[in-house]
């Protein structure tokens, strides 16, 4: 028996127990090799078919598989078992993503995969970053808004007020992509925006509603189109005077996060205070806004007359009746004329002077004035 | 015949050449059945799994399939699978402690001892894993290189330098702790 050096002694000692084994029985080995014998016996030679059998071909594709030391390998590398593990959990992730998103695409605002149509929506305008192809985008998502409120009115459903701000975002969204074009691309976009809009106003002129929930909502999604289209006019006319309208309306929104003072009523769509216009510019006369408004003030350019109720209002002169005292801050005050207690000397600049009072006047006695 | 390779045996074998299997039964029938039974320990069980590497050999030739170049590593390989199956179907038994697995001595106490260190052996190498129980097997008892080894497997010689560390670690562990 050989030793092994590649283990402690006394282990080897032990391994080599193992040598020790009972011997075979000779009669049980020799009737063992008879069977095989007349097992191989029974066994004809068969000269290999022309078309493989089904084990080989198993077998074949098998060493094949092999080859490519994929299956080869009982103890596998833990990080194949990770990669495929990986490999397919994004497989099933973004290919059921992509599944659900692509499903998503026809949901109306009541199903359950609506999130995910908006939410895609908003990816795509997100990673898009032509700015051509950013409002195109823009302008095909609104006139999906307004294709489901559309579609929602019609089936008599009222539409939820999330989809209707969204629709107002929206509109404003294309406004503001198209202001911030330059000018001789800013023409033609608002354009698109103005007959959009116009459609849009017909659509919705045109559904036969019985619900009066529902007319109250076509109502005001009408008014969110005319105010579009009346905002898209005026980006034809004077893209400028648009740009400006909107940078205010932005201030003014900022304004309104940053006080926090205005809380939306979202059945009516209006402030607490009952201003309607919560997002857009007031149009004139409608009493909101910083316009000339309901007021019935005619001073607009110039002064109040006195006593016309309008200017400066009640001041704190307690001299209304009487003459002020002298030095009390009021009436004629303190002037440089010298000549408080007599009569100012001719030519002093003070008086009633020379004047032209020759012919009208007759001059004092002993005043040395002679007519 | 005595001298072919086993390539030129296998090509014969293929033929059913009765003596060329003839001849592979007689080179390896010996040393499967002491395979056979260092690993389960029961002469029957051991003859029939012999018996059935052999005839498993038969029926691969006759299918076309069957070893192309290592013969011998062939056969021990399938007489493992036939161990392994035969314990996935019934767990190891403890050692029957009158299955003679050491020739009758003339000393009564020096056979109560080697009795004693058999058992222990065979327990430790019980608690192995098959793959390790095969490979302290095959190149402690049997004298195997690495790479034949390996050939056997179906694994690199790393690996089974592994299996051989980690086998070695346990048997030290179990029998000189």
């Amino acid at each position: 028996m050989k030793s092994n050096p590649e283990v402690d002694p006394k282990l080897d000692a032990y391994i080599q127990a193992l040598h020790r084994t009972a011997p075979r029985n000779p009669q049980l080995a020799a009737r063992a090799r008879e069977k095989f014998l007349a097992e191989a016996a029974q066994i004809t030679y068969r000269a290999p078919s022309v078309s493989i059998s089904m084990l080989s071909r198993l077998d074949k594709w098998m060493a094949t598989l092999k080859s490519f030391r994929l299956v080869n390998q009982k103890e596998r590398n833990p990080m194949f078992n990770l990669f495929i593990t990986v490999l397919l959990v994004l497989g099933a992730v973004l290919g059921g993503g992509a599944t659900t998103v692509a499903a998503a695409q026809t949901a109306q605002p009541d199903q359950t995969l609506y999130p995910v149509k908006t939410w895609s929506e908003d990816l795509r305008l997100g990673w898009e970053t032509d700015p051509q192809a950013k409002f195109d985008l823009a302008l095909k998502f609104t006139v999906r808004r307004a294709e489901e409120i559309k579609t929602m009115l019609a089936a008599g459903g009222i539409v939820p007020e999330p989809v209707l701000a969204r629709f107002e975002n929206q509109q404003q969204q294309e406004l503001q992509m198209a202001a911030g074009m330059p000018d001789d691309l800013a023409k033609p976009a608002f354009e698109q925006v103005h007959n959009q809009s116009r459609q849009q106003v017909q659509v919705m002129q045109q559904l036969q509603l019985d619900n009066p929930a529902c007319e109250q909502i076509r109502a005001r999604v009408q008014t969110m189109l005319q105010v579009q289209v009346r905002a898209s006019e005026t980006g034809i006319e004077n893209p400028d005077l648009l740009r400006d309208q909107l940078r205010l309306r932005d201030r003014d929104k900022i304004h309104q996060n940053t006080t926090g003072a205005e809380t939306i009523d979202v059945e009516t769509g209006t402030t607490a205070n009952g201003n309607p216009w919560t997002t857009g510019t007031p149009t004139p006369g409608s009493g909101y806004g910083p316009g000339p408004g309901g007021s019935q003030n005619p001073w607009t350019d110039v002064t109040p007359t006195p006593g016309s109720g309008y200017g400066s209002g009640e001041s704190q002169n307690p001299w209304t009746d009487e003459t002020p005292v002298p030095g009390s801050g009021y009436g004629l005050g303190e002037s440089q004329n010298p000549w408080t207690d007599e009569t100012p000397v001719p030519g002093s600049g003070y008086g009633p002077g020379s004047g032209d009072c020759t012919s009208n006047c007759a001059p004092a006695p002993n005043s040395g004035n002679k007519p | 015949m005595n001298d072919l390779p086993d390539e030129a045996l296998l090509r014969l074998a293929r033929c059913f050449d009765q003596t060329a299997l003839a001849k592979v039964y007689d080179l390896y029938n010996n040393g499967i059945y002491y395979y056979a039974m260092r690993l389960l320990g029961d002469p029957s069980l051991a003859e029939d799994c012999a018996a059935e590497t052999f005839s498993r050999l038969l029926r691969a030739l006759r299918n076309g399939g069957g070893p192309t170049d290592n013969l011998k590593a062939y056969l021990y390989r399938s007489a493992h699978n036939w161990i392994t199956d035969y314990y996935r179907q019934i767990p190891p038994l403890p050692l029957d402690p009158d299955c003679n697995l050491v020739q009758p001595d003339s000393d009564p106490c020096q056979l109560a001892e080697q009795n004693l260190i058999q058992e222990r052996v065979h327990a430790a190498m019980r608690l192995l894993t098959p793959e390790q129980r095969q490979v302290i097997d095959l190149r402690f008892v049997e004298g195997w290189e690495l790479d034949e080894i390996a050939i056997c497997l179906l694994k690199p010689v790393g690996a089974v330098k592994a299996l051989q560390h980690r086998a070695v670690a346990a048997l030290q562990k179990m029998l000189l702790e």
